[in-house]
């Protein structure tokens, strides 16, 4: 029964979030610092993982497919399938709950201990859009991270796999090519958006509504970790049975 | 002037407040003493609407204090300044963006006014040379300091320390 009072919780608090805005001037330095922090900050572990795992991505198939009977642009078709329909919007997303989710839960949360949250309340400011609104908002701009994901993780796939020997440049291009379909990349992006509002809001939530003190704070980021990708495989599972099943 | 009418309020069964009844009149400095945990601030967040009551009434100038009431909540608060415990600064900004903070949400003044009048309440808690500090770089003291001028900064008509 306690699920269903905190899900009661989280919907009432999206719509506190778009009720009663907090001035336009104060809201868009409020945007461009969570951009700041949550995109740009995001860049280089987004980048690193993404190069890499197209790399192992690349050779699992690649030892996985030793048959002579089966073409060369395998590899690389596998590689863009991978990337662009699950790891790139799905696995970084994870990813992106542990290092983004942590640090809004953690962030909102220390508000909460020290009386911050308090102090904006009893000043009349709204505080679920002064803090979580400037998040959602911010997050819409993580599409950019997810191509930048679907980018690199092709690239080290390419890299991992023409430099290693598994398959030739003409091969591995020909194969990302071969039978592309636009309304796969569309289906990543449409999970992409849910899964940013996913991660500024439950992560927000977590540390909105939690009590105690610093130990505490560091259960709440734990706690909204794993919610945050429990709801992102669920997530995850309902679209791809709506949109390709 | 603030009426309390027979406010209750308790935590996890236990009786913090119990059927509170008191006035706090106009132009009057009212001080609670009590010992620890007896509910002192209980009863200031009770008053603030930060804690919700169970049982009992809270009139701000004969009106009635209305939680769900958004829009009277917030005009409300906009006459509420609150120096906390903790002092409560914003940890992302510094002195004296905490204390312009609450003319850039609820006033129209200009930056310079903001500024002249930021000024004046710094001069007034006697805060040296912390403009550009954040509040993990001044002292416990400080920090009491600067919260008492952000509560004061929009001439409050209630000021809860």
């Amino acid at each position: 029964m306690k699920l269903f009072f905190h899900i009661g919780r989280y919907f009432l608090m999206i719509k506190y979030t778009f009720t009663k805005f907090t001035k336009w001037n104060v809201l868009k330095k409020l945007i461009v610092k969570e951009i700041d922090d949550l995109i740009i900050g995001s860049i280089w572990i987004v980048a690193f993982m993404s190069f890499l795992v197209g790399g192992v991505v690349a050779i699992q198939t690649a030892l996985n497919i030793d048959s002579p009977f089966l073409p060369g642009n395998l590899i690389g078709f596998a590689t863009r399938q991978s990337v662009i329909l699950e790891f790139a919007p799905t696995l970084i997303s994870i990813i992106m709950a542990g290092k983004v989710g942590s640090f809004i839960t953690s962030s909102i949360g220390t508000m909460r201990v020290t009386e911050q949250i308090d102090a904006l309340e009893v000043m009349g400011v709204n505080s679920f859009n002064y803090l979580i609104f400037p998040k959602i908002i911010s997050l819409m701009l993580y599409p950019f991270l997810i191509t930048l994901a679907m980018f690199l993780g092709i690239l080290g796939g390419y890299v991992a796999s023409v430099y290693a020997g598994f398959s030739t440049s003409f091969d591995f291009i020909q194969g990302i090519q071969l039978d592309f379909k636009v309304f796969h990349v569309v289906y990543a992006y449409i999970k992409t958006l849910l899964f940013a509002f996913i991660l500024a809001t439950i992560p927000s939530y977590h540390g909105f509504f939690m009590k105690g003190g610093a130990l505490e704070v560091g259960k709440a980021s734990n706690i909204s970790f794993v919610w945050t990708s429990i709801v992102i495989i669920i997530i995850n599972f309902i679209v791809t049975q709506l949109l390709l099943a | 002037m603030i009426k309390v009418e027979e406010i209750s309020k308790s935590f996890d069964g236990i009786e913090i407040l119990k059927e509170i009844s008191t006035v706090f009149d106009k132009g009057k400095t009212n001080l609670i003493i009590g010992q620890s945990g007896s509910g002192k601030t209980v009863l200031m967040k009770c008053l603030l609407g930060l804690l919700e009551v169970e049982k009992g009434n809270i009139y701000f100038d004969n009106n009635m204090f209305d939680k769900d009431n958004i829009s009277a909540l917030t005009s409300l608060r906009k006459e509420v300044g609150t120096v906390f415990q903790g002092s409560a600064l914003f940890d992302s900004m510094t002195v004296l963006e905490n204390i312009i903070f609450p003319m850039k949400m609820f006033s129209n003044k200009t930056d310079e006014e903001m500024l002249s009048r930021a000024q004046e309440v710094i001069n007034r808690v006697d805060l040296k040379d912390a403009d550009n500090k954040y509040p993990s770089e001044i002292s416990g003291g400080m920090k009491k300091r600067v919260a008492i001028a952000r509560a004061i900064v929009l001439n409050p008509k209630y000021l809860f320390l």
